[in-house]
């Protein structure tokens, strides 16, 4: 039981760091992008692009507006798990969905925060906030086990996480309303 | 359906509202330190109610899993 335990650890570690590895690496890249190509410091008119795409954002997952999301409709591949030792495939799934563009989007705030890390233009901060998106995304692995009754539930909590859909939406609204809060306050300095 | 029957039904209907009970807890929590992480440190940094704002869209994505 101990060593189960121990392998859980080690694999959702390296499941963490690959992807953060990745989308801090993603986050980096948009943040240079913006540095390369956009003209000089952005600044105030920057920010207010970036006001208008969590408004935006918040108005799509209040269900005021709708548009589909631009993005690749897959998932990662699950088979890794049964053709890989179990920390290969961790390190597979962490460096894919870490990637965030290449898999299945959920809401629109990550949009948000491209649009964000493009404006600023800085890489160290772009890499962070994507580093920081992806540390929320794979806490969920970390606390599942806090709601596991036994080893085989997980089909019931994938299905008590899915019938929750409608909280974790407005959440991210909070998320967005809070981010649009700060950007606010970074533009009235 | 017999009484043990009936009986297994209630468990399995109770421990579902507890899971989901269990789950609205902890979806709840999470934005909450966050955000109260955000509203302390925004004071000395304004890119950090940005940061953990990202923190809280990342959660949500669990949504989707």
């Amino acid at each position: 039981m101990a060593g189960r335990k121990k392998d859980w650890l080690v694999e959702v570690t390296i499941y963490t760091l690959a992807g953060l590895v990745t989308s801090t690496f993603v986050g980096s890249t948009l943040a240079w992008l913006g540095e390369s190509f956009l003209p000089e410091q952005v600044n105030k008119s920057g920010l207010l692009v970036a006001l208008v795409a969590a408004v935006v954002a918040a108005a799509r997952e209040l269900e005021w507006i709708s548009f589909p999301l631009p993005q690749l409709k897959r998932q990662t591949k699950e088979f890794w798990g049964k053709f890989f030792p179990g920390r290969i495939a961790a390190m597979l799934w962490g460096f894919d969905l870490g990637f965030i563009f290449t898999t299945r989007l959920t809401f629109a705030g990550v949009w948000f925060l491209t649009v964000v890390s493009v404006l600023v233009g800085e890489p160290l901060f772009g890499g962070l906030l994507f580093g920081l998106y992806w540390l929320g995304r794979s806490l969920s692995v970390w606390l599942a086990p806090t709601l596991m009754p036994n080893a085989g539930a997980t089909p019931q909590i994938l299905g008590a996480i899915y019938g929750q859909y409608q909280l974790f939406q407005r959440i991210h609204v909070i998320g967005l309303i809070w981010a649009i809060i700060n950007l606010t306050l970074w533009l009235a300095k | 359906m017999t009484s043990e029957d009936l009986v297994e039904t209630g468990h399995i209907v109770l421990d579902q509202e507890n899971l989901a009970k269990k789950v609205r807890q902890l979806a709840l929590i999470v934005p909450v330190v966050v955000l109260l992480v955000g509203i302390a440190t925004v004071p000395f940094e304004i890119r950090f109610g940005i940061f953990t704002a990202a923190l809280i869209l990342g959660w949500t994505q669990l949504a989707g899993l």
